[in-house]
Formats: C-alpha cells, sequence, structure tokens
C-alpha cells in the first residue's frame, strides 16, 4: 500500500476512499479555488520561473553535480505538500500529484465521483493547440469548468452518467491512452487523465526527469506464460518502455522496475495472459512508486 | 550542447490559425498560451517552447514555419 493510501485511504486505495471526493472535503482544502488558479494560469505553471528554476530547460539544471540534486528535491517537495490545506500555491501544482491506474480501477472510481465532466485535456490543448475532450473532472473542478472557457468542448457541457463514463475511459484505454486519477489539491481528487507520451505534462516531468509528479500504480503486470500464444498484441501498448517482446522465449518480456501498471498489455491480450498483480505482492518493488 | 530554440514574435503573429511548430515538433516542446491570464476567454496566444533539453535539433520546426519566426540556438 502506498503513503497516500495510509494516509488518505482508510484501509483501502487512496483514490477508492469516498471521503476524498466529498464536497466538504473539496471545502476543507479550498479545492475551488486552486483548481480555478490551476486551470486559468495552466500553461504559466509550465514557463514560470521560481528561484531560477524554469521548465524551459530543466535537464540542465537537475544535471548540475550537488545543485542539480538539491533542486529536484525542492520541486518534488511541491507536489507532495499537504499543508495549509488551505491556500497551497496552485502555480507551484503543490499537493496536486496524480498516479497510473488501471481500467478495472477508473471504473471504480468513476463510480464514486459525482458529477462527471467531460473537458478539454488541458496538456494537449497547451503543447498541441488541439482540442481534445477526454478529461474527466469531478466535483469542484467540474463547478469550475464554466468559468475557464478554453477547456469547454466544443459541443458544449454535458454531465456524463456513470455508464457513458466508463464506456468512455475503455474507449480510451483500447487507443492506448493511461488512465491517471489526480489530487486537486491532497487529498481531495478532482480528475481523471487519459494520458499519452509526448503531450503528458505530468507523464514527461517524471519519464525525462524522474519528478514524482505522477505515481506508479498499485499494481504490476505479470506474464502467465502458460496462457501466452505470442501473438504481440501487447508489443505495441506500452509506453514506459517496460514491455518489449522477446523472440526467443515468444513471449513478452515486462521489466517490473519499469512498470508503472498501467495495465494497457493486460487489456490488449485476447488470452488474459497478463495480470495485474498488487505492487506489495514483489518484495522488491512494494517500495517503488 | 545547449539548445535554445527561439521564436521572433514579430514574424510570427497570432499562432492560434497556424499552429504548424506544436503539430510538428516530435516531443512536443511547443507550448500556446495566452500571455494575458486575468482575462478567462484571451484574444491574444503566443507560442513559446518548455524543456529545450529534450530537443534534439531535428530542424523539422524551422523548417516548416512560413513566417521563418523560429531559429535554433
Amino acid at each position: 500500500m502506498c503513503e497516500w493510501c495510509y494516509r488518505h485511504g482508510a484501509g483501502q486505495k487512496w483514490y477508492l476512499n469516498s471521503r476524498n471526493y466529498l464536497r466538504e472535503t473539496a471545502l476543507e482544502v479550498g479545492a475551488h479555488d486552486y483548481i480555478f488558479e490551476l486551470w486559468k494560469q495552466f500553461e504559466k505553471v509550465y514557463l514560470q520561473r521560481i528561484y531560477g528554476i524554469s521548465m524551459r530547460g530543466p535537464g540542465y539544471k537537475f544535471n548540475t553535480p550537488v545543485v542539480g540534486g538539491a533542486l529536484k528535491w525542492y520541486v518534488n517537495s511541491w507536489f507532495k505538500k499537504e499543508k495549509p490545506l488551505k491556500g497551497r500555491n496552485a502555480r507551484r501544482a503543490e499537493g496536486h500529484p496524480g498516479q497510473v491506474v488501471p481500467l478495472e480501477d477508473a471504473k471504480k472510481i468513476l463510480k464514486l465521483a459525482d458529477p462527471i465532466l467531460r473537458v478539454n485535456c488541458a496538456c494537449r490543448k497547451m503543447t498541441r493547440g488541439v482540442n481534445d475532450p477526454c478529461c474527466l473532472a469531478f466535483g469542484a473542478l467540474a463547478e469550475m469548468v464554466p468559468k475557464l472557457p478554453r477547456y469547454i468542448p466544443e459541443r458544449g457541457m454535458e454531465p456524463l452518467h456513470i455508464d457513458e463514463a466508463q464506456a468512455f475511459v475503455e474507449e480510451m484505454n483500447e487507443a492506448g491512452r493511461v488512465n491517471t486519477v489526480w489530487f486537486g489539491p491532497m487529498p481531495y481528487i478532482a480528475a481523471l487523465c487519459s494520458c499519452q507520451q509526448p503531450e503528458c505534462a505530468a507523464t514527461r516531468l517524471r519519464t525525462s526527469y524522474g519528478l514524482q509528479f505522477l505515481y506508479k500504480g498499485e499494481y504490476v503486470a505479470k506474464v502467465d506464460s502458460s496462457k501466452c500464444d505470442g501473438c504481440q498484441a501487447c508489443a505495441s501498448r506500452c509506453q514506459f518502455g517496460a514491455l518489449t517482446f522477446n523472440s526467443l522465449m515468444n513471449r513478452p518480456f515486462i521489466d517490473g522496475w519499469k512498470c508503472f501498471g498501467c495495465g494497457l498489455c493486460s487489456t490488449a491480450c485476447p488470452q488474459g495472459a497478463i495480470g495485474m498483480a498488487d505492487r506489495v505482492s514483489f518484495p522488491a518493488l512494494k517500495g517503488v512508486w | 550542447m545547449k539548445t535554445d530554440i527561439i521564436v521572433d514574435y514579430r514574424k510570427c503573429g497570432d499562432p492560434r490559425e497556424c499552429k504548424k511548430c506544436l503539430k510538428v515538433c516530435p516531443p512536443a516542446l511547443f507550448i500556446m498560451y495566452p500571455p494575458d491570464y486575468k482575462s478567462n476567454d484571451p484574444d491574444e496566444w503566443r507560442v513559446d517552447v518548455a524543456f529545450t533539453d529534450l530537443c534534439t535539433r531535428c530542424g523539422d520546426c524551422v523548417r516548416d514555419c512560413p513566417r521563418g519566426a523560429i531559429r535554433l540556438k
């Protein structure tokens, strides 16, 4: 179980604790103001400069010996910040980390959230100039969307019924997008996104710079070689470089250390040969987030 | 080697109709944003670049910009 589950999960996974979706929780953490500030200035969060750190070329700074490591530690501390409950700096994404979830858990999340509004993906809008309504906004975020016109889809805003929302995440999963769930801010849960490299801001910070803006999921994919028939349907699904097809053994090789537990390989397998095992069931991986 | 991608705003103008650099960049380093965040539905947008350390200097943006506004340094 991850650190967030201990603190915000009430005995289960943090994103399955219904308390984290309640309006009271949103009001307690000042989610409305936080979300408005963050989404209004979404691109500025990317481009701002704080104490000499900007995202224009952060890799150069992070690679500086000693100083780079300290900077990385400092930036990481923003995402994990839990206090104060109200008034955390939205422009530093304080308390706004996310986690990868497999399709099954994404569907459970949709049962807890209300209302569910489909909005334009802020990352894709920013990096490709494309309106792609694929982010599902919950509660406080859904309430703030009318004040943020550039994220309202061209078809207009319409709350999704649970069944529609579940069918939609299934469609996203099939298209090869990774489901991720987001604090906004911790412990309030504001959104379920359908992320893909390279447009996704969070995935980039994690995979290119090792910043813990996006946590690995609660699961790790594992191949059951007795069921695998070597069809390679899984081979093109992994975005994290964890799965390669091994021609000698005629089955995929999944590097558990790199696996983010998104389950895209598992949902692509016609034989049901790739299972999602609990991360904590691997003694060496239980601390790898 | 440090890479900087410079956009000449006098040549670029309003990027909302063009967006060629955003679409052509393989690692999606370009960003289109409204500089004025006070207004919620901004009229003015501009193109900027983030994460230049991921740039491979492939030159696609320089080649495809119809106004020659992008320069690699």
